[in-house]
């Protein structure tokens, strides 16, 4: 005999129906969506190796350290132009807020040795706009002085309008500096820091450098509008950094990009693939790439995320990790993934 | 403003006559916003290099009245009455010190008594007041971020003084002053030094001691290609000759 359902019976279906819709339709609806970028201007690939060097301080041979990452990543260099985009933002005495120059110095030698034609240092600053004073307050003016380096402030650069390769922000181009376009490598070199906006900094964010404060304001307020996230994934898809060192020597945790307490890792963090470099350095500081918004989107149209999708080489990272405090608002991203979202994340990944 | 004293004015304002306009303000290129801080240092060169009133102030100054940063809700994110509308950089964003303090100074200087000019002047004098620094002076315009209060900077505090220079009434006035004094002899930046030179200038007590920092800066600033630094330096450097009338009211 059949029984008829009670309305508890009902109602309980119903939740359970209406929690597996909701768990589902979100992806259901950004698989049915067309893709913010076109298939053949991007692509992701099979594996993506990131190197995770030591190198105990700033006073270590930064050339010979970043020297072996190029070797070890099999990165050709003979004959580019090379332009290094480090990151400056503000300078306050004791803190860690930029890229060491030191690392700028190293990155710079080692390049040369291998046999770039040319390395010009560059940046658009959007915090600080006073580029002369971070250039000298932070030491970067002396080591391109001693080095023989020239810096080009990307604030006040001319700029061509170029397409943007993906449609992430309602943007459609985006107005680049000449010394960017004129580049046949860009190497992001950015600080590792956590961001009280975006949950952690590294070579991607550290693109919003490269645009011009002339154009987009100061601190790059257009970008802020059209979102953080989506300003992201539009610069790296356009740009497309060939390689990012990171300096991760001495980071930032807490309250960054800026007020935040600097924390040792003893680390340079190098690869070809900025998406992978990210997700290892958010791994590297105890956070979980894949509740990292600009990370989950960056993986199905342009580089890896997946553990199993990025070869290490150089350090383990697990041996070099540290757990960086973060702000309370980005404690979640601590929470390891569960199975399912992680696999449903990676369903999502176009080859 | 640097080469008023050198220079034939006529060929300096073709030169800014020769910018590609849209709406009769200034741009850098083809399909580029407006940039409103621009906008403003322009009216206030082209006002300084003398001469007759050119069409360019007389289409520009209603279309700076007219313009207005975004106003957003209250957050409790930031310490900001950010419901304050003054000039953003860009079109469609936010309002910032630089920006307000440039266009603030241009309007005041040069339409006091245009029509909206009064009520633009009073918002963006009260938007300065609220963006001051925990202490005095003044950043790019965020005083306290997640209940952290940020530094000031020596060049955003002196842009800010000139523009409030009819304003000492204001205790931010008189905290950026105190800010200011020190503050600019430390600061490793010929805009920095420039800026603060001509500020304490116009709102006393003059600094006669910056002329070795001004000209140290303006050598590097120069390696560096930071072009407006090394104007506003120069400027600085000679204020003694022009008295800084460019930016006095």
């Amino acid at each position: 005999m059949s029984v008829p359902p009670t309305v508890s019976d009902t109602v309980t279906l119903s939740r359970r129906d209406a929690l597996r819709a909701l768990t589902v339709l979100p992806f259901a609806a950004a698989g049915c969506r067309p893709a913010p970028y076109r298939r053949p201007d991007v692509s992701v690939p099979a594996m993506s190796d990131v190197a995770v060097l030591r190198a105990a301080g700033y006073t270590a041979d930064v050339a010979d350290v970043v020297g072996r990452g190029l070797r070890e990543l099999h990165v050709e260099v003979v004959g580019r132009r090379v332009l290094l985009k480090p990151n400056l933002v503000e300078y306050e005495p004791g803190t860690a807020i930029n890229t060491h120059p030191a690392v700028v110095a190293g990155a710079a030698s080692a390049l040369l040795r291998a046999g770039a034609a040319t390395v010009v240092v560059g940046e658009g600053p959007g915090h600080r706009r006073d580029t002369e004073f971070l250039l000298t307050a932070t030491g970067l003016y002396d080591v391109l002085t001693s080095e023989r380096l020239r810096f080009v402030d990307l604030n006040q650069d001319d700029v061509q309008v170029t397409p943007l390769r993906s449609r992430f922000t309602r943007l459609g181009s985006v107005a680049l500096p000449a010394e960017v376009l004129r580049a046949d490598l860009v190497v992001s070199m950015p600080k590792l820091k956590t961001h009280h906006w975006a949950g952690m900094t590294a070579s991607m964010k550290n693109l919003f450098g490269t645009v011009p404060g002339a154009v987009y304001g100061f601190p790059k307020n257009v970008l802020h509008v059209q979102g953080i996230v989506p300003s992201i994934l539009d610069l790296t898809a356009t740009i497309r950094p060939g390689l990012a060192i990171v300096d991760a020597v001495v980071g930032m945790e807490g309250d960054g990009p800026i007020m935040g307490r600097p924390r040792a890792l003893g680390a340079i963090v190098m690869g070809t693939d900025p998406v992978a470099v990210d997700a290892t350095c958010a791994r590297l500081i105890g956070l979980e790439p894949f509740r990292i918004e600009y990370l989950v989107k960056a993986s199905r149209f342009l580089g890896n995320v997946s553990a199993g999708r990025i070869r290490q080489v150089g350090e383990a990272p697990e041996r070099m990790a540290a757990r960086f405090d973060v702000l309370d608002h980005w404690l979640p991203l601590r929470e390891p993934l569960p199975f399912w979202r992680r696999w449903m994340i990676e369903g999502m990944r176009r080859g | 403003m640097a080469l008023s004293g050198d220079i034939d004015a006529r060929a300096a304002r073709a030169v800014l006559a020769e910018w590609p306009r849209r709406d009769g303000l200034l741009v850098d290129g083809d399909g580029l916003p407006v940039n409103y801080a621009f906008n403003g240092l322009a009216l206030l060169a082209w006002l300084g290099l003398g001469g007759p009133r050119d069409a360019f102030v007389d289409r520009a100054i209603p279309l700076l009245v007219a313009a207005r940063g975004l106003a957003l809700e209250p957050s409790e994110v930031v310490r900001l009455d950010s419901r304050l509308q003054a000039w953003p950089w860009i079109d469609g964003t936010f309002s910032w010190v630089e920006p307000t303090a440039w266009c603030l100074l241009a309007l005041k200087k040069s339409a006091r008594r245009a029509p909206g000019v009064e009520s633009r002047v009073n918002e963006a004098e009260r938007l300065l007041a609220d963006r001051a620094c925990v202490g005095g002076g003044w950043n790019y315009g965020n005083a306290v971020v997640f209940a952290t209060p940020l530094p000031a900077y020596p060049s955003t505090t002196a842009l800010a003084l000139l523009a409030l220079q009819d304003r000492r009434d204001l205790p931010a006035v008189r905290e950026g002053l105190a800010f200011l004094g020190p503050s600019a002899r430390s600061e490793p930046s010929a805009l920095a030094a420039g800026l603060a030179a001509i500020a304490l200038d116009v709102l006393g007590p003059r600094a006669d001691d910056l002329e070795g920092l001004l000209r140290q800066r303006i050598a590097i600033a120069s390696t560096l290609g930071q072009v407006v630094g090394v104007a506003v330096a120069l400027y600085a450097l000679e204020r003694a000759r022009h008295e800084c009338a460019a930016y006095r009211l």
